[in-house]
């Protein structure tokens, strides 16, 4: 993380800006006089400067794909316009982000020719870096639009990157039924881990629906139980591991935790890791003939 | 029950007085709940069984003091269905677990100022009532404030006694100054017997720490008043992802839903706790929403705490405690979009 | 800021709430059209029947035990005894539970909440009801209400639509109103609701409204209808010279608790639930529109 990454994402914001081949940049910013860096919103070419990148770019600005205010400000004409120049969105992604982004081209969420990547190379945020970051094998974006940003060196320790999941499978049953319990007493159904997953966009999601109340809404343990669950298993071959719900949960839930066993399954079971590239196909939502459908009789 | 600054009494505790407040009350068997540390970084309000291991010290609890009168989930009533069809309706027994609390900062307390008006209006929510009455507050002033904070920019300061029984300010060796503020902080003074005696003539609470104020609320309203619409509202809340967070560890937020869970012949009917910033809190049957998109949302949740409620209740919905500012992950603050409303008004925009 | 503390003590004029409904008995259901029925209610315990008053315009939170609590007016007339009613349009949980049910099914009920039609301010005047589709169901209440004391009042006028001859509500009682000679009725279906044997009007709501050219003069309007309905009724008798605080409508909004407290019904700094259902127009347009 460097001044380099810095400059060179202002200037490329700023030429797609200038160029109309953009009608919203969305990268990370410092403003308010907070030291927290959260998304911004780059509509003209001299607010580039708005933008920046450091070690506590913690966000996955994918996220703001599946949000319709911002789609549609990337479409809206800009003052004295006509007409927008472009309703393309180009997105600021670290590695992680960009295998989410993977997920929703794969998944049609939005046309690749809507979206603009912009790479940022990047060492791992967070000091020290996050558990995410020191197994992360993705420090250099693949398949975007423009990399910016030092080279990164490959990390030697990605085969890590199920370290939590195996911390608890070294448990008992009892011990992680105890350990489950005490964090997931503390959730108070906030969903601020599922607003925050660029993969959790269903129009309504299952604990929205009454017809029949699949999961309970209350916050007691098992409604806690059964939310966290669904989600999990709603995410099974979709999760990439950004720990973005981990990271905003205000209860301190070791959410990434359950994720990363689901990944790890399969991983295990059916050789696949999810947000590689957008053309990869994924166990659940993939038909083969010669699927060997073991369990169905 | 209100009395006058010249009638609220200052006694002083010697070191060690925490231990013996909690021996007695349990004693009394009083339930004592004060903040413990639950997990790394995590400190919340339980009870506990001595308050050596409380976490009295300056900075705020994770989910606030609301917790003990209006729990995130909890039973109205129980239902079941007879074979001859009748139901059979159980109301939920009222608390009525004698409690003090120890170690709410003046902003939690001062929040249930706020509450007080919304469950003892017009119809009087008995579970509300008898959690507060079985239930006395003693609130710790503030030394210093954490980053998020601005009690003073809502007519609070940290060492406010809105809203507590007893006002604590805990003394570096030990021993404590207590600001009796109500009758029932009196009764408890009485039943601690010599734990506390009266403060020796002269006797002072420290001076608060020093708080600027970040805005001025009677600008932010008549700018609100005045600017329902506009494209401020959607350009101030594009991070904004419409999760609970921010409200539910609001110390004033006390949205609610009722439901009911079911078992095969019976179940229970539940109030728990809901959002405005969800997107389908206002969402009719019919499938037309009021407000339909995050900003809209977001505007509710400004104008109710800025405008709408001190319109209705003279007072606003909002306390200072910055909890909202330091739990949203993506950087949406309150105060970032109240300071740009003020700046806004500033220049007549 | 107040450094003191609220008191404590409940003020005598409070009413304790704890959210318990009185048990109510389905001794008639009535289908209205495909997807709305009448549900009559009798009171499990008799003398909270006798005790029971209400007010035209007044809602309760009726409860399916297992799915939850719905909001619906009460929309039997309140100088009727003995029974309540409700008109139920099968649109989520509680309604679908609910159009399960059957006669002898023990629902919950509590009320009734809100603020009621002003028929003092009625008394002596010309009303025009305007309905449409379900909308009819609080104005029936007042309608009745009216009829049982019909001559404490002018010439009333009452405009129904719907989209179609089978959404129409109430129908025998459309009948009913028709055939009295106190009472001017005005009945349509949208142009393309048409049925064998309909003799009523064909036209959208509003624009028999303009053709009918009411008077304004002496006039009370009360409306209730889907909000497309209401925009364009508004609009015709804004255009036919009614000032619109002699119009008065009544809002259907979310609503969870119906006291006040849970915010849901939250508009501007007023609660549907307490300073409504009711509303005169000219209220309307100073709040935020987000209803």
């Amino acid at each position: 993380m460097s001044d380099a990454a810095t400059d060179s994402l202002r200037q490329t914001a700023a030429q797609l800006l200038a160029e109309g081949k953009v009608g919203l940049v969305v990268g990370y910013g410092r403003e308010d006089g907070t030291p927290t860096v959260a998304a911004v919103f780059v509509r003209r070419a001299e607010d580039a400067a708005r933008l920046l990148f450091d070690a506590f770019c913690f966000p996955n600005l994918a996220v703001y794909l599946t949000k319709k205010e911002v789609r549609d400000l990337a479409a809206a004409p800009q003052s004295g316009q006509a007409a927008a120049s472009s309703r393309k969105i180009a997105l600021v992604v670290k590695g992680c982000d960009l295998r989410a982004v993977n997920v929703l081209l794969r998944e049609h969420v939005i046309p690749r020719d809507d979206v603009v990547l912009i790479g940022v190379r990047c060492a791992g945020v967070g000091e020290p870096p996050l558990g995410k970051c020191q197994a992360c094998g993705v420090h250099d974006p693949q398949g975007c639009d423009v990399v910016v940003g030092p080279p990164v060196e490959a990390n030697p320790a990605a085969d890590q990157r199920f370290a939590a999941a195996e911390a608890i499978e070294a448990k008992t049953m009892e011990e992680r039924w105890a350990y489950w319990r005490r964090h997931l007493d503390r959730c108070v159904r906030c969903y601020a881990c599922r607003q925050v997953c660029p993969l959790c966009y269903c129009k309504r999601c299952i604990v929205e629906k009454s017809t029949p109340q699949w999961v309970e809404t209350s916050s007691h343990l098992r409604g806690n139980v059964a939310w966290n669950v669904a989600r999990a298993l709603h995410l099974t071959g979709r999760c990439v591991g950004c720990g973005e719900c981990e990271r905003v949960c205000p209860a301190g839930i070791p959410l990434g935790a359950i994720n990363q066993k689901m990944a790890k399954l399969v991983h295990d079971w059916f050789g696949f890791e999810s947000g590689r590239s957008p053309e990869e196909k994924a166990p659940f939502t993939t038909y083969a003939p010669d699927d060997p459908e073991e369990g169905i009789l | 029950m209100a009395t006058t600054a010249a009638q609220h009494p200052l006694y002083q505790a010697a070191p060690g007085w925490l231990k013996a407040v909690a021996d007695a009350l349990a004693k009394a068997g009083i339930q004592v709940i004060a903040p413990v540390q639950k997990e790394e970084g995590i400190v919340d309000l339980a009870p506990v069984a001595s308050l050596e291991a409380a976490i009295l010290g300056n900075g705020k609890t994770l989910v606030p003091l609301k917790q003990l009168f209006f729990p995130e989930t909890e039973v109205l009533l129980d239902y079941a269905k007879r074979d001859d069809g009748d139901v059979a309706l159980e109301p939920e027994p009222l608390p009525a677990v004698e409690t003090v609390v120890f170690g709410p900062r003046p902003c939690d307390a001062a929040a249930l100022d706020v509450l007080d008006q919304v469950f003892e209006w017009d119809y009087d929510d008995v579970r509300y009532r008898a959690r507060r009455a079985h239930t006395t507050v003693v609130a710790f002033a503030c030394s210093e404030a954490e980053p998020e904070c601005f009690c003073t920019s809502v007519g609070g300061n940290p060492h406010s006694e809105r809203g507590s029984d007893i006002l604590v300010f805990a003394a570096e060796n030990g021993g404590a100054l207590l600001r009796v503020v109500t009758e029932k902080g009196q009764k408890l003074i009485e039943r601690l017997g010599s734990i506390v005696q009266p403060a020796p003539e002269g006797a002072r609470p420290p001076a608060p720490a020093d708080l600027a104020p970040r805005f001025d609320p009677d600008r932010v309203k008549t700018w609100l008043d005045a600017n329902f619409e506009g494209p401020f509202w959607t350009e101030a809340t594009l991070r904004c992802l419409g999760c609970g967070a921010c409200s539910y560890l609001c110390p004033t937020c006390h949205c609610f839903d009722i439901v009911d869970e079911a078992t095969w012949n019976g179940g229970k009917r539940r109030r728990n706790w809901d959002c405005c910033s969800f997107a389908l809190f206002t969402l009719h049957a019919s499938g037309h929403n009021p407000r339909a998109t995050q900003a809209a949302r977001y505007r509710q949740r400004v104008m109710h705490k800025f405008k709408y409620f001190p319109e209705r209740f003279g007072r606003l919905a909002c306390v200072g405690c910055g909890r909202c500012v330091r739990t949203c992950g993506v950087g949406q603050s309150l105060v970032s979009v109240l300071t740009q409303i003020e700046a806004k008004q500033g220049t007549g925009d | 800021m107040a450094t003191e503390t609220a008191t404590l003590t409940a003020s005598p004029t409070l009413i304790p709430m704890n959210y318990v409904p009185m048990k109510m008995r389905i001794v008639a259901i009535t289908p209205e059209t495909s997807d709305v029925k009448t549900f009559r209610l009798h009171f499990c315990d008799e003398a909270e029947g006798e005790r029971f008053t209400f007010r035209a315009g007044q809602f309760g939170l009726y409860s399916v035990f297992g799915a939850g609590e719905a909001t619906f007016c009460i929309a039997s007339a309140p100088t009727r005894k003995g029974y309540i009613e409700c008109s139920v349009k099968r649109a989520g949980k509680v309604t679908a539970d609910l159009h399960e049910s059957n006669e002898g099914d023990i629902i919950g009920f509590r009320g009734p909440y809100g603020n009621w039609f002003p028929i003092d301010a009625m008394r002596g005047k010309n009303l025009l009801f305007i309905g449409g589709g379900i909308g009819l169901a609080p104005l029936r209440s007042l309608i009745w209400n009216c009829l049982d004391l019909r001559d404490q009042f002018a010439n009333i006028t009452i405009l129904y639509g719907a989209r179609s001859v089978g959404d129409l509500v109430y129908k025998n009682e459309l009948r009913e109103w028709r055939e009295r000679p106190d009472v001017q009725t005005v009945y349509t279906v949208d142009p393309g609701g048409e049925a064998p044997g309909w003799d009523g009007k064909v036209g959208f709501v509003p624009t028999v409204l303009s053709e009918m050219k009411p008077a304004a003069e002496g006039t009370m309007v009360i409306t209730c209808g889907p909000p497309i309905m209401i925009k364009f009724v508004l609009a015709s008798l804004t255009q036919l010279g009614f000032p619109m605080d002699s119009v008065i409508t009544t809002l259907e909004n979310r609503m969870k608790c119906g006291i006040g407290k849970c915010g849901r019904c939250n508009v501007g700094s007023k609660y549907v639930c307490k300073d409504g259902p009711v509303f005169r127009c000219s209220e309307l347009s100073q709040l935020p529109q987000e209803f």
